[in-house]
């Protein structure tokens, strides 16, 4: 595998097709060559069967290599569409597009090289030119017969001439090169030669021929001439230019046994011999290729299928090449965004890729890349947000104050435990739903009708619930919340709940106020006791001492305790009244006409302090005991007054704030020390001196039994405001 | 194109155009002791285009192949004997003769010359005692009983079908009659 990856790399580069391509053409061209130069190549070669059969299954396994792989394309493009895998569309219509544009020169060309190549031959082999050679040959062959002919017709003239003659002799062997000698000159040859068998018995040459020596027959074709197989033969003439064309004539055998052999000879001028090889050559040349004719045109015509078949295997492996450069980038692409889609953000895409494509893949790498490390950021983030959310939820669950958070449709998404069991609810009461379907009940509908006024941030609000029959204070604070926007829609704001119960801290305060009052009863009481006693152990010493003015002193003692007894007898009145009051009785009351009603009676009691009203709309039926509220603006405006030095201004205040009501009492007083505001709604609690110190008491207590808050601030440039708020509506 | 479509027609016709079809016409098989006679005729082979192929100097070749086999008619069976005479004719138009070579199984047996056209097919096509098979150890294949027999046939060369397919251009085989083994000690 490691070996195949670098091949398949350097398969796919580009450079080392172009040196494939090269080289095709270079083998090619080398064919051409080859084919073009075949006539030089040696003899051997040519008519080695071996390697012709050979070289004619290489092209057949060539073509059919071709062809393999031609289908083998197609049928992978085939297969490829129907698996309807990404880019085989693509493919298919690159490669028939190639293939189409190629397919229509190819077979014209094709179709001209065939035509072309049977013109070619057609012109090599036409009657004309096959008629020249003919007559050539002819006149060769013509010329050669008439030598031959001549030749034997010297030699069985010749041996005619010498066949009375005993070649036996030696004497006889003279007359017979003489009449050869003769014969010579008479038959126009240039050599005789007399043999018994293939023994050399005599021979004569004419001088004028240019022969020098009797020239050598040769035993082989003596040995046929005697065996009656030749009569004509060709011999070279190793001395002279040219050639000697011997005819045999042959006589039967002596008393020897030997047959007498007569040859003529007759030399063939070099030139006229080369000429006439040269165009029995070409005449034989010419033959060879008529007969073989058919062989040459289905050589080249085979050549041609076969350079018809590479080019368009070359048109359609390009068409291939080239969609397969562009398709298996986007393939891996497609395999890349689904792996990225599936969350592999580790995923690269490794596919080599150049142009456009590469800087495609580049991008998608470094995009990716990208989300890898934004998404490790995320999950960092998370993970530490889910580490503070945790820490919130555990803060908010054990926080003894009530938290609920409420989405922009108005949901309880939030309630820790301290809520519900301030509620007296389960979470699955609360959560999911509205206010108004959390808290319909009657029991707790204050809460609902608290979230459906506007939030007032950082301001709490007193509430009574009556939960599960106990009644429960509790402070509300409503603050806004801007929510993180859903995707695709807007940010909303939700409602943060903090719940404060005071039931347990106000009974706390109660019990202590109470400890307070006590205190100050047993300190009020013992005030008058003290001169009640001190005035009843006098007139018991004055009446023990017998004291002549017992009467008088009696007078001022009796006087003196029914005085204090009248002041206590009038502090328990008080306080009766105090722990009498009635539960509030409301009804619909014109405030504005009420506080009308009240203010004359202050006018004019202290000079120099004005008195004022500024009442909103929305008050002529505030649902409110009139009696009540009336006795606490009184109280209200008592001390207003009483503080007030003149020049000063006393105001009083009423407006509506949808369903609750808003009372104020303003004066440009003293004002009330810091340290006193505590203290300032306990019962017998004054800062006046005098009073019983019930008047703010009971101002607290008619307001927080009409569900409402008091309480007091400093007044801008001076004095003192108390402000009521009370449901009202 | 139309040599393309000419050489189609003729290598799917092939066989069906020439008038006379190559074949053995004579197969005769004598026994000389263990070896094995063979006088053969083949006709239908010298026609136009045969002469005019010869008389253009290329050479060229008859072929003739023979097998002895038993007398038993198995198509498995493989050949006891196999032989090959090759006859190459080669025609030298400055001499006006041809040089005729016969090859048995390979070897140079025999090399003519003649100048005569119906002599050089005599030689080409007749044979007379041509010792194609000796029978030396043949009973270790075949029993004392049974019969053999020569089959023969000519290869003319090669031709291509659709253009590129070679296909052998032969006669059809030519049994002979059939024959005992010889008698006597065994070859």
């Amino acid at each position: 595998m490691a070996l195949w990856d670098p091949l398949r790399r350097q398969w796919k580069d580009a450079r080392f097709v172009v040196a494939g391509l090269i080289a095709l053409l270079a083998a090619l061209v080398a064919i051409f060559y080859s084919i073009q130069r075949g006539q030089d190549l040696p003899a051997t070669l040519v008519r080695n069967k071996v390697l012709l059969f050979a070289l004619q299954y290489l092209n057949v396994v060539l073509i059919l290599a071709i062809l393999f792989v031609l289908l083998r394309n197609a049928f992978k493009l085939l297969v490829e569409r129907r698996n309807r895998m990404l880019g085989s569309k693509f493919k298919v219509k690159l490669v028939l597009t190639y293939f189409g544009l190629s397919l229509i020169p190819i077979v014209l060309l094709f179709v001209y090289a065939t035509e072309l190549l049977e013109n070619t031959v057609d012109r090599w082999i036409n009657a004309p030119l096959s008629g020249y050679f003919e007559q050539a040959r002819t006149l060769v062959d013509t010329l050669n017969e008439r030598i031959e002919a001549d030749g034997l017709r010297a030699a069985r003239e010749a041996r005619a001439a010498i066949l009375d003659l005993d070649l036996g002799d030696p004497a006889a062997r003279i007359e017979v090169n003489r009449r050869l000698q003769t014969a010579l000159g008479r038959f126009g040859v240039d050599y005789f030669g007399v043999f018994l068998g293939t023994d050399f018995v005599t021979g004569a040459v004419d001088p004028r021929s240019g022969l020098t020596d009797l020239p050598e027959p040769g035993g082989k074709y003596l040995a046929e001439v005697v065996a009656g197989n030749r009569t004509v033969w060709r011999v070279d003439l190793p001395a002279a230019p040219g050639r000697l064309v011997l005819a045999a004539a042959l006589a039967p055998p002596d008393g020897t046994g030997r047959p007498l052999v007569v040859l003529a000879g007759t030399r063939v001028d070099a030139e006229l011999y080369a000429s006439g090889e040269s165009v029995l050559a070409a005449a034989q040349g010419f033959r060879q290729l008529v007969v073989q004719r058919e062989d040459v045109q289905r050589s080249h015509l085979l050549i041609l299928v076969l350079i018809t078949l590479l080019l368009l295997l070359a048109s359609s492996w390009v068409g291939l090449y080239l969609a397969r450069r562009i398709t298996v980038p986007i393939q891996a692409l497609a395999e890349g965004t689904r792996r990225v889609a599936e969350g592999d953000l580790g995923h690269r895409v490794d596919t080599a890729a150049e142009d456009e494509l590469g800087v495609l893949i580049d991008s998608f790498n470094r995009m990716t890349a990208e989300l890898e490390r934004n998404r490790a950021e995320l999950l960092d983030a998370n993970r530490r947000l889910a580490a503070e959310r945790a820490l919130i939820a555990a803060v908010v669950d054990n926080v003894a104050a009530g938290v609920m958070a409420l989405d922009g449709a108005g949901r309880i998404v939030t309630a820790n435990d301290a809520a519900l069991a301030m509620l007296r609810q389960r979470r699955h009461d609360v959560l999911g739903k509205t206010a108004a379907e959390a808290w319909g009940d009657p029991e707790r509908s204050r809460l609902a009708e608290l979230l459906a006024e506007p939030p007032t941030t950082g301001q709490g609000q007193e509430v009574h619930l009556l939960v599960g029959g106990d009644w429960k204070r509790l402070e509300v604070k409503t603050t806004p919340l801007e929510l993180a926007a859903e995707p695709g829609g807007e940010a909303t704001i939700g409602r943060v709940l903090v719940l404060e119960d005071l039931t347990e801290l106000l009974k706390a305060q109660q019990l202590a106020a109470w400890t307070e009052a006590a205190r100050r009863i047993a300190h009020e009481i013992k005030n008058p006791l003290t001169p009640i006693r001190l005035a009843a152990e006098r007139l018991l010493q004055k009446h023990h001492r017998g004291d002549p003015d017992l009467g008088a002193a009696l007078e001022g003692g009796v006087e003196i305790i029914v005085r204090e007894v009248v002041t206590l007898q009038g502090m328990v009145d008080e306080f009766s009244r105090y722990a009498r009051m009635p539960r509030p009785q409301p009804r619909r009351t014109d405030l504005g006409r009420l506080i009308e009603d009240i203010l004359p009676l202050y006018r004019g009691l202290k000079p120099g302090v004005e008195l004022g009203a500024e009442v909103g709309p929305g008050l002529e039926a505030a649902l409110v005991d009139p009696e009540q509220i009336r006795r606490a603006l009184l109280n209200l405006l008592d001390n207003a007054v009483e503080a007030t030095d003149a020049p000063g201004r006393v105001v009083v205040e009423a407006h509506s704030h949808g369903h609750r009501l808003e009372l104020r009492v303003r004066d440009t007083g003293r004002g009330i020390p810091a340290a006193d505001k505590e203290k300032l709604f306990l019962p017998y609690f004054s800062t006046k001196g005098r009073g019983s110190g019930l008047g703010l008491a009971i101002v607290h207590r008619i307001v927080t039994d009409h569900q409402g808050t008091i309480r007091a601030e400093d007044a801008e440039p001076q004095g003192t405001v108390f402000t009521i708020e009370l449901p009202g509506r | 194109m139309r040599s393309a479509l000419f050489c189609l027609v003729l290598a799917l016709g092939a066989g069906a155009v020439g008038d006379e079809v190559p074949a053995v016409t004579e197969l005769t098989v004598r026994l000389d002791g263990l070896r094995v006679l063979v006088d053969l005729e083949a006709g239908g082979i010298f026609d136009a285009a045969f002469r005019e192929r010869i008389d253009s100097g290329l050479a060229t070749t008859l072929t003739y192949e023979f097998e002895l086999l038993r007398d038993r008619k198995r198509w498995l069976d493989a050949p006891l004997r196999e032989g090959e005479l090759q006859i190459i004719a080669l025609y030298d138009a400055m001499n006006r003769e041809y040089l005729v070579n016969l090859k048995l199984d390979g070897q140079l047996v025999d090399s003519k010359m003649v100048r005569d056209l119906a002599e050089l097919e005599r030689l080409m096509t007749r044979f007379e005692g041509l010792p194609v098979f000796t029978l030396e150890g043949i009973r270790e294949d075949v029993s004392e009983r049974s019969r053999l027999l020569v089959k023969a046939r000519v290869v003319l060369g090669t031709r291509t079908v659709l253009l590129f397919i070679p296909s052998t251009v032969a006669s059809e085989w030519r049994d002979s009659k059939k024959f005992h083994l010889p008698t006597g000690p065994p070859g």
